[in-house]
């Protein structure tokens, strides 16, 4: 039962990590992003197409499939976002989240077509490994990940608070026509921001890559767990991300062990459905 | 009088495509035909019965498929546990639909714009999830397999093709009648600025129910004729994302504005859907899906009709302040302004 | 002209924080008058109507129309007593044409059931009133902004209104369109028994077009009588930091 828990936690920080990108682009200029999570499992094929490729270690490969990743979102934000954003401030709420939503789509069914629909996962020597702690049986490769998340997490949380960039897209967050005035590209930020979530987005591609199994249809389910975490944790801000991540993964256990397995995913919806219908922009983030 | 709105006389157009389309079973068009039919006639109804809400209120809901999976899970839940004929059944379905409308209204009316669009998504998700962890009513995620109609193929192709058809007249009536009515300027009205129509005398909680409530009751009756015609039910593809999708994608393309919009969306939609999946293969209909879906939002957004009635305006472009013209249209009698 | 009182607002305070907003108004408003409403700059004028129509409620003080307690009710309650209000954003329903976009509150009309076809007719006759009727099929977004502010005057009195307050509806006309405006509204008013109540920055034109003036100053009222003795007290001159007679 503790055991459970301490998984939960774990579980918890990956998928905090999971929300951060998704955290960072969601609700910006109006526009949810659903398509962030998907490039997750990108990120996830890359890692393991780089690596099997290039006969490298999986750790090795990832900045390679991060930069690729930086790429894809700076397009993303160019070729699809921004035409929108000249569109009534309504139209293009909506809109913008039905072109992220066919862009989740989209991504879902070119891994289909490029890797086959099967299951796959990154084994290393460590996989199976398991490590006791104060009578926990732990496995090694979800505290390696957890580590990883939280490493993760930190730095884009400096990144965020202590370098110019990263203030400056705080303060765009907050406030579009004041960064503006204060001589701040915003355009510019917009494509570094959302290039920078989507190559957080690889960096939990390659956690979960590590400690789960993977396919194409494992977009939707992440899109959830994702989007949970991006809602209760709140915009842009870091520290809600990790408190709701680790919120996700306790109810996760808590439900699994008290109710059922199976109740677990319409737990975690219920409890999303409830947080976005009473506060859309999140627990701890910018009240919209 | 009305140049705007649309006519009886464009219905009028529409009726008699429907009475030719009725005689197709009878003449030699090969079965396959009339079997791929129903898939056009299947998803005209859906995209017009989401348009209700969604192209004339302006909320769009991506958990349509919540009310066809709960039409067919009304008629298979009844047969499941106690027999009931599906055939019995099946007004039922419209009647579930309604009241589930009713209870995600209250919860999701709330709020608008995409966060609606995504909190109707995940009502779908839980809908899916109770229908798989509910083995007792649904049979979890093995199904519920329904008897068949006759045993004739022809025959029962022929029926489906007959109920579809007279789905998507009976939507696409709905849909005309209410655009034309006061429910629809109302829902119009909402559309284009709730807070001010409310200040008009707009009863806006009212209108939304009723247009959420009919348009999930109409979906409910496609869901079942769907499940029925399928002859079994399970979770995952009776509320599927993609389902709930498509209405959105064929609405907009279409026009989302007026009944004709759905329509022209549906069958262009599913008719190039078909053709691609005979010439290369199932898979790439899914990723013409999401490219139309991307593009129509991004290039087409007042879908086809949009643009046909932009050409027709095109005389009366926006004009300049008035400054000294002292100009006016015949017919104003009072004043020199 | 009687004074008929319609609207009384008595003693109404509003405070935002810190912020006195409405500092105890005290107005009434006769029926079939044209009220004009001026004030320098964040004096509480759009405060004030604000807590007319129900967008905002009174820390005290209480606002009756016609006997009714407008604080006790919802904006939309108030909308169907008689009470429209023009916004200094114009909002038309953007996609919607002229026509529907009067034929809108037509049909809502509480007191019966108007048939769509009864609807646009009355507004068919609206739109004649105040010119708009060769753009009845226009959508309303196309139109420049005069004719918007029209459609507004026209959705007003579609509602059904008794009495109309608006808000700095000369703005952003040129001189021609606010002279027009000007009569235009006193024509309605006449025609329509209309009280007026107007918040207007154009001093030419609200003196020569008011029958009554009332001053605003930091959320209350320092001047109430006829446009020639509110443009003589010094009290209001002072407020305005000399005289911006146009």
């Amino acid at each position: 039962m503790l055991n459970v828990l301490a998984l939960g936690i774990l579980n918890g920080s990956i998928y905090a990590l999971v929300g951060a990108g998704l955290s960072l682009t969601y609700g910006r200029q109006n526009v949810i992003d659903v398509a962030n999570p998907a490039f997750i499992v990108v990120g996830a094929y890359l890692v393991l197409f780089f690596s099997q490729r290039l006969r490298l270690d999986p750790y090795i490969v990832t900045p390679l499939a991060l930069a690729v990743l930086f790429a894809l979102g700076a397009i993303v934000q160019v070729v699809l976002i921004n035409p929108l954003l000249s569109r009534p401030d309504f139209e293009m709420h909506v809109q913008s989240a039905l072109v992220l939503f066919g862009l989740a789509l989209f991504i879902q069914v070119t891994l289909t077509l490029a890797f086959s629909a099967d299951f796959r996962g990154i084994h290393t020597g460590y996989t199976d490994s398991v490590v006791r702690i104060a009578g926990l049986r732990l496995p090694l490769v979800k505290l390696i990940a957890t580590g990883l998340a939280s490493v993760t997490l930190l730095s884009l949380y400096t990144f965020l608070t202590q370098t110019f960039i990263g203030k400056a897209i705080l303060a765009t967050y907050a406030n579009r026509e004041t960064a503006q005035l204060l001589a701040i590209n915003v355009k510019r930020i917009d494509i570094i921001t959302y290039g920078l979530g989507t190559a957080i987005a690889g960096i939990a591609g390659l956690v979960i890559a590590l400690t789960f199994s993977f396919s194409p249809s494992s977009v939707l389910p992440w899109t959830v767990i994702g989007f949970a975490v991006a809602v209760i944790g709140g915009k842009g801000s870091v520290l809600g991300t990790f408190i709701a991540g680790l919120t996700v993964g306790i109810v996760e256990a808590a439900v699994s062990v008290t109710i059922s397995a199976n109740w677990t995913y319409f737990a975690v919806y219920s409890l999303l459905l409830l947080v976005f219908v009473v506060r859309p922009s999140g627990l701890l983030g910018e009240r919209l | 009088m009305h140049a705007q709105q649309s006519s009886w006389r464009g219905f009028a157009i529409f009726a008699v495509i429907v009475a030719v389309c009725a005689i197709l079973p009878y003449t030699h068009v090969p079965d396959f035909y009339i079997q791929q039919a129903f898939s056009i006639l299947f998803f005209a109804g859906l995209a017009q019965s989401w348009n209700i809400l969604g192209g004339y209120t302006g909320y769009l809901s991506l958990g349509h498929s919540s009310f066809v999976g709960i039409g067919g899970y009304t008629i298979g839940c009844l047969f499941y546990a106690f027999h009931w004929s599906p055939f019995l059944t099946f007004p039922l379905a419209a009647v579930s639909a309604a009241v589930l409308a009713l209870f995600i209204g209250v919860i999701c009316f709330r709020i608008r714009g995409s966060y609606f669009l995504i909190a109707t998504m995940l009502v779908l998700f839980i809908m899916q999830t109770l229908a798989n962890n509910l083995p007792s009513i649904t049979n979890g995620a093995d199904g519920i397999d329904l008897p068949l109609f006759t045993s004739d193929f022809s025959e029962e192709n022929r029926i489906w093709f007959y109920v579809g058809l007279g789905l998507m007249v009976l939507t696409t009536l709905v849909a005309f009648c209410i655009e034309r009515s006061r429910l629809g300027l109302n829902l119009m009205a909402i559309r284009e600025d709730e807070d001010v129509a409310r200040t008009m005398g707009v009863k806006v909680v009212h209108c939304k129910a009723i247009a959420f409530m009919v348009s999930a009751a109409l979906a409910g009756l496609l869901g079942a004729a769907y499940t029925y015609r399928a002859h079994v039910i399970e979770p995952t593809t009776a509320f599927s994302v993609e389902m709930s999708a498509a209405p959105i994608m064929m609405a907009i393309l279409g026009g989302s504005r007026t009944w004709i919009g759905p329509l022209i969306g549906a069958v262009i939609y599913v008719a190039a859907s078909n053709f691609l999946t005979l010439s290369v293969g199932n898979v790439f209909s899914d990723m013409l899906f999401a490219v139309f879906l991307i593009c129509v939002v991004l290039l087409l957004p007042e879908g086809i009709t949009g643009i046909f009635a932009r050409l027709r305006a095109k005389p009366t472009k926006a004009e300049p302040p008035s400054g000294a013209t002292t100009a006016m249209g015949p017919g104003s009698a009072l004043h020199p302004v | 002209m009687q004074p008929d009182p319609l609207l009384i607002i008595d003693d109404v305070h509003l405070q935002f924080g810190g912020v006195r907003a409405l500092d105890g108004v005290r107005l009434t408003v006769n029926s079939g008058e044209f009220l004009g409403v001026i004030g320098p700059n964040g004096a509480g004028k759009t405060t004030m109507f604000n807590v007319i129509t129900g967008v905002l409620s009174p820390t005290s003080g209480s606002v009756r129309f016609d006997g009714r307690e407008l604080t006790k009710c919802t904006p939309d309650q108030i909308c169907r007593l008689g009470v429209a209000r023009t916004y200094q954003r114009v909002r038309p329903f953007a996609r919607l044409t002229v026509l529907q976009n009067v034929m809108v509150p037509i049909i809502n009309r509480d007191r019966r059931a108007i048939s769509i076809v009864e609807a646009s007719e009355i507004a068919y006759e609206l739109l004649n009133r105040v010119g708009l009727l060769s753009y009845a099929d226009v959508e309303a977004n196309r139109l420049n902004l005069f004719h918007r502010k029209k459609i507004e005057l026209a959705r007003a009195l579609g509602a059904g209104a008794r009495i109309v307050l608006l808000d700095e509806v000369m703005a952003g006309l040129n001189a021609v369109e606010a002279d027009a405006a000007a009569n235009l509204l006193r024509a309605l008013k006449n025609d329509f028994s209309l009280t007026v109540v107007c918040i207007e920055h154009l001093m030419r034109i609200i003196m020569t077009v008011s029958d009554r003036v009332v001053v605003l100053d930091r959320g209350a009222v320092i001047a109430n009588g006829t446009p020639a003795e509110v443009a003589d007290n010094p009290q209001v001159q002072r407020a305005y930091l000399g005289n911006e007679y146009a």
